[in-house]
């Protein structure tokens, strides 16, 4: 009997040796007289992730001072629950790549936007204006715009010239004329059964490009930023709610393919695909030369929504947060960020990257990629908000009434859809 | 083999259940058929049209892509380490807490298995934060115990271990006791002996689930050496991406040693599987 309860403590001791080692083996870092080392998380994977990582070892190579060590956090929401997680233990990096304004502005840290103001070597007017409201919070500008997309249409040339249509030439610029479009592929492909003109897997995205489009904001604020409503229950905007519901009842677009659009698309089952401009890179191995782009077609005024996250700087001591600030302006810097962009297809967000090599070449070997950086000219985002999981929902709420019921007021839908976001957060 | 012979052979079967079965299991299988396949072809071949199951050739790019692009050997050492340390000290506490709420009589044993069955509700994005806080004010981001102590508490384990201890009679316990056995010693020669089924079921279910933890091993680590299989095949693909081929690459030669071990223990595994009711 005493041996089993001397095995027993044997055996519990054997399970606590290693982590006891392990916790007590665990030091607190020692100030050190060489280079500044800074932890950088990054929330971008596959190719995208290996680009970010050749700028980190571009960055590194340049200079001895500073070390860059880099991490990945996973996608935008597991980055969102990490640095949730590390705000409240105080264990922030000194950079994340996949940022969001809900994370830094939020909480009071505006430390890179106000860099970006202070600093005349970062050149803040270098960087379109657009990319701007992407970052800023309340008013004031708290990250830097790093990996930025826009929302793109793309086309599968074989699949529209074979219906006789010639987008290089005459592509739809307006949301009628692109139904005509898809009229005519319907017409065309009809006896292709899993066949469809348009399909969208971001939903939400298009949806805030046609708001915009409508000279709406999307959101309306007070002054001092402390109401932030629904502003889409309105008039204009329900030609929005109509369009959706106008692309179902023709046929045009099948809500229930959306949610697999990529492959509906990647598959030849779709002449036209609404999502983000970094399906360039992604998809050309597998479309090649019949991945194709138009200029978003628009209602009242020429406007994208933006996509994609933005950099953000934890100050720490004043080493390291200059340090992290070097590291960004790095990144940040024209040639360097064109790299990134174009080998992953976000966009560059400098004015000044149009002369540089890199870019003139995509754009004259991708004629998507042209298209894509054009929209950037009258890309837009609109007021960033605390929770966009509620707008998402509200959003999906009147696609939903519309496209359900065939016969529901456009109008009605977009106002009942705007109260659910106001009665939900006020 | 006669004609009269061979029917009476076929009669042995009900060839319409049979033909079902196959049809189900056929079902069942073609996506890990489909994995294995699409592993060695490239995006293209992916979304061809018509869909073709097999490659046009046999290319292993897809492999060393995944080789290039994360630390496979050393991500896959610490999924081993941390999957196998977790799923041992999880049976033992599942066992023990088994055992106690089982066949002890002690004061608050009604309150405690409430509280202990509540926690079963409790989902883990709630946990997540203050969790988290422990461990970062414990100074155990990126070590093992990170990873594995605060995942070893399974109560889904310890409730499935109670509702089969319960079962073991009671004069066996008595008997144990009369021959001078103390708990530890009544544990060990007369209940774990006797559920080896139940045990080898907890077994499969914490370890597989173990295997393919993500979130946790995420926020804990930042360091690319310290990190696991889960974390390192979700950065193969980009958001939303299209590059099947090398998810189905990376996830064909993680799922392998899981694939090892079942085949060796198949037998016990579907025993335990058939007593307890146990899905994977």
């Amino acid at each position: 009997m005493k041996i089993s309860n001397k095995m027993a403590l044997v055996f519990l001791a054997l399970i606590m040796v290693p982590f006891i080692a392990f916790a007590a083996g665990k030091q607190e870092s020692v100030p050190s007289t060489g280079p500044v080392t800074i932890d950088v998380w990054y929330a971008l994977s596959g190719t995208t992730g290996e680009n970010f990582m050749r700028a980190v070892s571009n960055f590194n190579a340049s200079q001895s001072d500073i070390v860059a060590v880099a991490s990945y956090s996973g996608g935008y929401n597991d980055t969102a629950t990490k640095i949730t997680a590390a705000l409240k233990s105080n264990s922030t990096p000194d950079v994340i790549i996949g940022g969001q304004v809900a994370y830094t502005g939020a909480y009071g840290n505006f430390y890179a936007g106000n860099q970006a103001l202070a600093d005349p070597a970062f050149d803040f007017a270098d960087v379109f204006e657009g990319l701007w409201d992407y970052s800023n919070y309340d008013g004031q500008y708290c990250n830097i715009p790093y990996n930025m997309s826009t929302n793109t249409m793309f086309y599968n040339k074989a699949l529209v010239e074979a219906a006789g249509l010639d987008m290089e030439n005459n592509a739809p610029t307006s949301w009628e004329e692109f139904m005509a479009v898809c009229a005519i592929l319907k017409d065309y492909y009809k006896g292709k059964a899993s066949f469809v003109p348009f399909v969208v897997q971001d939903e939400d995205w298009l949806t805030n490009t046609q708001i915009l489009q409508c000279n709406n904001p999307v959101i309306a604020a007070n002054e001092d930023f402390s109401v932030k409503s629904a502003a889409w229950g309105s008039e204009e905007c329900a030609k929005v709610a109509q369009w959706w519901q106008d692309m179902v009842k023709n046929g045009y677009m099948v809500m229930a393919m959306n949610k697999s659009g990529n492959n509906v698309f990647l598959a030849g089952n779709a002449a036209f695909f609404a999502g983000s401009s970094t399906k360039i890179s992604e998809w050309t191995p597998t479309l090649g030369e019949d991945l194709r782009a138009i200029e978003m077609p628009y209602f009242d005024v020429q406007k994208v929504a933006l996509g994609g996250s933005s950099v953000a700087i934890y100050p720490k001591s004043s080493e390291r947060t200059d340090a992290a600030w070097k590291f960004v302006k790095f990144i940040c810097e024209a040639d360097e960020n064109a790299l990134f962009a174009i080998d992953s297809g976000y966009l560059p967000i400098r004015k000044s990257s149009f002369t540089s090599p890199a870019v003139t070449q995509a754009i004259e070997t991708m004629p998507a990629y042209a298209v894509a950086f054009k929209q950037l000219s009258y890309a837009y985002a609109y007021l960033n908000i605390d929770d966009y999981a509620a707008k998402a929902n509200a959003l999906a709420k009147f696609r939903t009434l519309v496209t359900e019921d065939l016969s529901y007021n456009p109008l009605k839908a977009m106002q009942e859809s705007a109260e659910a976001y106001n009665k939900e957060l006020y | 083999m006669t004609m009269k012979s061979k029917s009476n052979h076929l009669k042995r079967y009900n060839i319409p259940i049979f033909i079902f079965l196959f049809i189900i299991s056929f079902i069942m299988i073609f996506p890990f058929i489909w994995m294995v396949f699409s592993a060695f072809k490239t995006q293209k071949e992916v979304y061809t049209i018509p869909i073709r199951l097999f490659p046009a050739q046999f290319n292993f790019d897809n492999f060393k892509r995944v080789f290039r692009m994360i630390p496979f050997g050393r991500y896959y050492a610490n999924t081993i380490i941390t999957s196998v340390l977790q799923t041992v000290i999880q049976i033992v506490m599942s066992v023990c807490a088994g055992f106690a709420f089982a066949k002890l009589t002690f004061p608050f044993k009604r309150t405690l298995y409430i509280l202990i069955q509540s926690a079963m509700f409790v989902p883990m994005s709630v946990l997540i934060i203050p969790l988290y806080q422990m461990v970062s004010n414990t100074k155990l981001i990126d070590t093992y115990p990170g990873i594995i102590l605060p995942q070893v508490l399974g109560v889904f384990t310890t409730m499935l271990l109670i509702s089969f201890f319960i079962t073991i009679p009671e004069d066996l316990i008595n008997a144990a006791k009369i021959d001078g056995s103390n708990y530890f010693g009544i544990l060990i020669h007369v209940v774990i002996p006797n559920s080896k089924t139940s045990i080898s079921a907890a077994t499969l279910y914490a370890f597989l689930s173990h295997w393919r933890s993500y979130l946790w091993p995420l926020l804990v680590t930042n360091k690319t050496e310290m990190r696991t299989l889960a974390v390192g095949l979700k950065y193969l693909v980009s958001e939303a991406s299209s590059a099947y081929q090398v998810m189905m690459a990376g996830s064909l030669m993680s799922i392998l040693p899981l694939m090892i071990v079942y085949i060796i223990a198949e037998k016990q595994f579907v025993q335990s599987i058939t007593l307890t009711g146990l899905k994977g």
